[in-house]
């Protein structure tokens, strides 16, 4: 009796993810990742052939010579631009995945959470106060879109903490308040000042990617990367949080300090992706949502594939929004929203998602 | 006898509201004990002190002769575990993922489950009899296996101590002895001091050694089944006339809902 228990025990299957499982899947989006890259530096208003980039790629091993338009628009344009894309949309995907489970909430990004239009604040100020803060390789701009964007998710926080604790809705419900505040205040300074001004925040507000120097893109690498390695550190106590705060804290969990560190993790990913490129829309909800699709639910696979696929599909979206109308370029905010937009509707309605 | 908890002179408010007050009793190790009362009767406050997510603010609780609030979460939560009166789950993780997620107090910093948790986890599937439900979503199984797959998540803790907030609450008679019965063989097979409330009073009069009986904040009775199940207490504390008689296979008590008299109720017999 006992024997044929046993057996019964031991034939259930039970599938977690292992450290392998982990290994390969990240692998494999590392490699589509790299394609990715690849093929973005063939197209743009001056096609590159696939062994053009080689070459320029051995030549900066080798020595040897190429010629110094394909090493300008490759080294100094394209590919700084490209490595921008892959970081700013996989921590704006990651950081979206991350509010999405602690506040249990589909729709959370950055966005409801205040820290664009903290950023967009920063931004404004930075054209009336005229300062040379420009260190690291950031313009003076991204600084303050970093700052602003930093400090309004504190103050959100700030506000949202009710006897110790954070309760989702009442984090969500300040967001939004705040949000509304900010863009008064934006639209106040915009509107008394000078049209140019205007023109200028009206862009970086759709959000758009430039080709930053590599100093710049070091910096915002750091700062994501470092948001990176906190949230995948925490990854597992993300699928705890999402039971609620009363059952996660039974099954041994620190609470609110998982919440305060994976909370500044979030705030230095988007801090990171805003700074230089602007509040790019969508895809901190719908890269996460396309990824548990796919993978699942267990946050510590949610996360990494987010990321990189998150990059993947900034770097798409970028490479049809500098080629599709070329030499105009369309603002990226404008694909990832409309390519976003309807998907996430296609998810609400057929795979009842949320 | 040793015991699992210690409570005295506790005292708990939400706001200015007292929600309990002059709360003791000592909750000994093995023994599966039933607390009862209406509702608001401060049932789930006080199960939730048990667990820590509510913190008294005065009085002391003891856990195994260690103050409660200096306990350190993970071994709080590899002592006792809480299955709550209602889980929602906003992802819908398959019911082997979340029975994993009971083994969370073991793996301290380690992101990934090792062979011995997977084993943990298996053996308290198939205790709770889901090991066939592992790669189903849990937001689409019955709520009597979703009522299983939650105990089995406290198991996977290896607790020595269950505590549930009304386990039955919305589970059909057949489910309702379902669930006691596991309770029980928890308790005598594996040694487990169950702690549990209950709007059903006959069925933990049944199954619990001994009861607690609360009203409006306050232990009202305490002691075995027959002595708390009592026509007299049962009308002073939930308002209702009721018969209690011998269980006729078990001997326990025995109660019976008696129907609310016409003149009790004049004003709505006039109405209508």
């Amino acid at each position: 009796m006992v024997n044929s228990q046993d057996k019964v025990a031991k034939t259930t299957s039970i599938q977690t993810l292992t450290l392998r499982r982990w290994l390969s899947s990240a692998s494999l989006l590392v490699i589509l990742s790299l394609i990715t890259v690849f093929l973005s530096m063939l197209f743009g208003s001056d096609a590159l052939r696939p062994r053009e980039i080689i070459s320029a790629f051995l030549a900066r091993v080798t020595g040897n010579d190429v010629s110094e338009v394909t090493r300008t628009i490759l080294f100094q344009i394209r590919l700084p631009r490209i490595l921008l894309a892959a970081i700013a949309g996989g921590s704006l995907a990651a950081a979206g995945g991350m509010f999405q489970a602690i506040l249990k909430n589909p729709l959370a990004d950055a966005y409801i959470l205040g820290i664009s239009s903290g950023a967009a604040l920063g931004v404004v100020l930075s054209l009336f106060v005229p300062v040379n803060l420009g260190i690291y390789g950031l313009t003076p701009a991204s600084i303050m879109a970093f700052t602003g964007a930093l400090i309004t998710l504190y103050i959100v926080y700030k506000i949202s903490i009710v006897g110790g604790k954070i309760p989702p809705h009442t984090i969500l419900l300040s967001g939004v308040m705040i949000n509304a505040i900010i863009f008064a205040v934006i639209l106040f300074l915009t509107s008394v000042v000078n049209s140019s001004h205007l023109y200028r925040v009206f862009f970086w507000l759709l959000g758009y990617l430039s080709s930053p120097n590599y100093t710049a893109l070091a910096t915002i690498s750091i700062f994501s990367f470092t948001g990176m390695a906190i949230l995948l550190r925490h990854s597992r106590s993300l699928n705890i949080l999402t039971l609620g705060d009363d059952a996660a804290e039974t099954l041994g969990l620190d609470v609110e300090s998982v919440k305060r560190k994976v909370f500044i993790a979030g705030a230095l990913l988007v801090a990171s992706a805003v700074a230089i490129c602007g509040p790019i829309g969508f895809v901190g909800i719908m890269v996460p949502h396309a990824v548990r699709l796919l993978v699942g639910y267990d946050y510590r696979l949610v996360l990494p594939v987010s990321f990189i696929g998150g990059g993947i599909f900034l770097m798409l979206a970028d490479t049809f929004a500098r080629t599709a109308a070329s030499p105009v370029e369309i603002p990226v905010g404008i694909i990832t929203s409309l390519s976003g937009g309807p998907f996430f509707l296609y998810l609400l309605r057929k795979k009842r998602i949320v | 006898m040793k015991s699992a908890y210690q409570l005295s002179g506790v005292y708990f408010r939400y706001g200015d509201a007292w929600v309990l007050q002059d709360i003791a009793f000592d909750v000994t190790e093995g023994e599966m004990l039933g607390i009862i009362g209406p509702n608001g009767s401060g049932k789930s406050s006080l199960l939730k002190l048990l667990s820590r997510l509510n913190t008294p603010q005065q009085g002391d609780i003891s856990l195994r002769a260690v103050d409660l609030a200096l306990m350190d979460q993970a071994d709080l939560a590899k002592t006792a575990a809480m299955v709550p009166q209602e889980s929602t789950f906003f992802f819908p993780y398959t019911v082997a993922e979340v029975v994993l997620m009971g083994r969370t107090p073991h793996l301290r910093g380690r992101l990934f489950e090792g062979r011995h948790d997977i084993e943990v986890v298996r053996e308290v599937m198939h205790w709770m009899d889901i090991a066939g439900l592992g790669e189903r979503p849990v937001t689409e199984i019955s709520g009597g296996e979703r009522q299983r797959v939650v105990i089995a998540r406290a198991l996977a803790q290896e607790p020595d101590i269950l505590i549930l907030d009304e386990p039955t609450a919305s589970l059909d008679i057949a489910h309702q002895v379902e669930i006691y019965h596991i309770l029980t063989r928890l308790n005598e097979e594996r040694g487990l001091t169950i702690i549990l409330s209950s709007h059903d009073l006959n069925l933990a009069a049944h199954y619990c050694h001994r009861m607690i009986l609360m009203n409006q904040g306050r232990i009202y009775a305490a002691g075995t089944p027959s002595e708390v199940i009592t026509e007299e207490n049962i009308r002073e504390v939930y308002g209702c006339p009721v018969l209690v008689d011998a269980h006729p296979v078990s001997g326990g008590p025995r109660l019976t809902l008696l129907p609310v008299h016409r003149q009790i109720m004049p004003e709505i017999h006039k109405v209508s």
